[in-house]
């Protein structure tokens, strides 16, 4: 049997889904495996960051308004305390409530307004990844 | 007594009833005079009715506002000219005043010229056998009474509205979330479907997704569109609180999740009210609005409401319980009374708690602001508690 679209492989990457809503969550994060990835999803801004401390994440995709610690306040932490081995940070919400402006400043790679196509997500979260890693 | 003594006691006589016979005819005149007056400043008609409904006579100052002219009306029967309903409520009301003498106020609408005028009626007796009818013309009156109250259902409408425009933009935030879910799992689900052999578990889980998630959207919709109706005209029944509560804070959610309100809601099993649904709702969606603006314009750290329902022996409460700032002890008097808010320009109508606050007493409870110094802003509702259908 052949494929009919090229395969999309984020293997070797490690990615974080920070996503309140789990169906949603869980989604992401089967996609994401699906193309190789090795996925952890967290429901929050404060669990996600504690995730990130000790463990090695390549890209972090992340919701805005989250109930116990919200996409912004995370993104503002990942961006002090790390360096070279900062995380690419993608927001994926519902970004009508969002100002171009609020998210600019922030470093983040691109914003996945929801609802979102599925195959734009995994091609651009690879091309970011790739283009760092050359 | 001399003959001539009485010729000239007769003689007086006859002079002093020819002058009474003069004052009577100079007093009808002027009566006749004082009425065309009347009916010229005010633009009246006045009909002297008989007991058989007949018009007597007909003074009109425009004869526009008559359906014949004068000379056609004379003798005729009432309910011949303006229909056997008005005039039968005519004749009683001639009826009325000429046996009990009192004052009698009839209002009546009627078509003429192809324009329906409104009119109001009032009847004197004048003898034992007729009436006066003294009719205003009170279409200008009767027209702007109906603005005005076209006028205040518009504002209700749009205070209605406004409550609900404050939790749309978060609903379509809400609703854009399950729509990626069943976006991200039908793309899936395409993707599966090309490689053999099927993966029919990782199907099954796509489409069941696909399915709990749309019957989310279907919630929140219904949610909206329950919200969204005018529930004026519903009829009372048995609204269970624990239902109706949750989906005002289902449809907040979003709301108070972008605002960081954490929400404890406590309610006993099969607590009932007896009520309109969406009314009610709409009282506790506008006390929910006003908890969150009133949190959030304060800045305050840890926001949070409660809701909670008891069910006591004297009827049922429901506390809403706010961490704000609370009111003020001066403004607290005018809290109920249209037009006062304390939201900037633009933002409150001022009308949310007075229109709530009639709408309780609508379902016989009462609506009221008690003292909760641990906490902030505390609304007591209390209704009278639903007779259950259950024997």
């Amino acid at each position: 049997m052949h494929r009919s679209e090229p395969s999309l492989s984020l293997a070797t990457y490690r990615i974080l889904v920070v996503e309140d809503d789990e169906m949603l969550r869980e989604t992401m994060v089967a996609i994401m495996e699906d193309c190789g990835a090795g996925v952890a999803g967290v429901a929050n801004g404060s669990e996600a960051f504690e995730r990130l401390q000790s463990e090695h994440f390549d890209a972090v995709i992340t919701d805005i308004r989250m109930a116990g610690g919200n996409g912004i306040t995370l993104i503002q932490n990942i961006n002090a305390h790390f360096r070279e081995n900062r995380p690419i940070v993608f927001i994926c919400s519902g970004f009508s409530d969002l100002d171009a402006h609020d998210y600019r400043h922030l470093d983040v790679a691109g914003v996945f307004e929801k609802p979102f196509q599925l195959t734009d997500m995994v091609e651009r979260v690879l091309a970011s990844l790739q283009s760092r890693k050359k | 007594m001399m003959m001539g003594e009485w010729h000239f006691v007769f003689g007086v006589l006859s002079i002093g009833l020819g002058v009474v016979s003069l004052i009577y005819f100079l007093n009808y005149h002027r009566m006749l005079r004082s009425f065309r007056l009347t009916l010229e400043s005010t633009s009246d008609i006045i009909f002297v009715v008989d007991l058989q409904g007949r018009y007597v006579d007909v003074f009109a100052s425009q004869e526009n506002l008559l359906v014949y002219s004068r000379e056609r009306l004379i003798g005729r029967k009432i309910s011949d000219v303006v229909g056997p309903e008005l005039g039968s409520k005519v004749n009683f009301h001639v009826q009325q005043a000429v046996e009990t003498g009192r004052r009698q106020v009839l209002e009546y609408s009627l078509t003429l010229q192809n324009e329906k005028k409104h009119f109001e009626a009032t009847f004197e007796r004048r003898d034992s056998r007729v009436a006066v009818v003294m009719i205003r013309d009170v279409s200008g009156k009767v027209e702007l009474t109906k603005q005005i109250e076209e006028e205040r259902l518009r504002r209700i409408e749009s205070v209605r509205l406004a409550s609900l425009g404050q939790v749309a933009g978060g609903i379509a935030h809400e609703i854009n979330t399950p729509l990626a879910v069943i976006l991200a799992n039908a793309q899936q689900l395409r993707r599966t479907l090309q490689n053999e052999p099927l993966d029919r578990e990782r199907i099954e889980k796509n489409a069941e997704r696909i399915e709990l998630t749309s019957q989310r959207i279907a919630k929140i919709i219904s949610g909206m569109r329950t919200l969204a109706r005018d529930g004026v005209k519903d009829p009372m029944e048995p609204c269970d609180l624990a239902f109706l509560v949750q989906g005002v804070l289902d449809l907040c959610a979003e709301r108070l999740a972008s605002k960081n309100v954490h929400v404890s809601f406590e309610c006993p099993r099969g607590t009932q009210i007896n009520g309109r649904f969406v009314q009610l709702s709409q009282v506790l969606l506008n006390l929910v609005n006003n908890a969150v603006d009133a949190m959030d314009e304060a800045a305050i750290a840890h926001k949070q409401i409660w809701v909670e329902v008891r069910s006591l022996d004297s009827g049922i409460e429901i506390s809403i319980v706010d961490s704000g700032p609370g009111v003020p002890n001066e403004l607290r008097g005018q809290l109920f009374k249209p037009f006062f808010t304390t939201k900037p320009v633009g933002k409150g109508s001022g009308l949310g708690l007075s229109m709530s606050a009639s709408w309780v007493k609508d379902h016989g409870g009462t609506i009221e602001l008690v003292d909760d110094e641990a906490r902030g802003a505390h609304f007591l509702l209390r209704f009278p508690t639903a007779h259950s259908s259950e024997v």
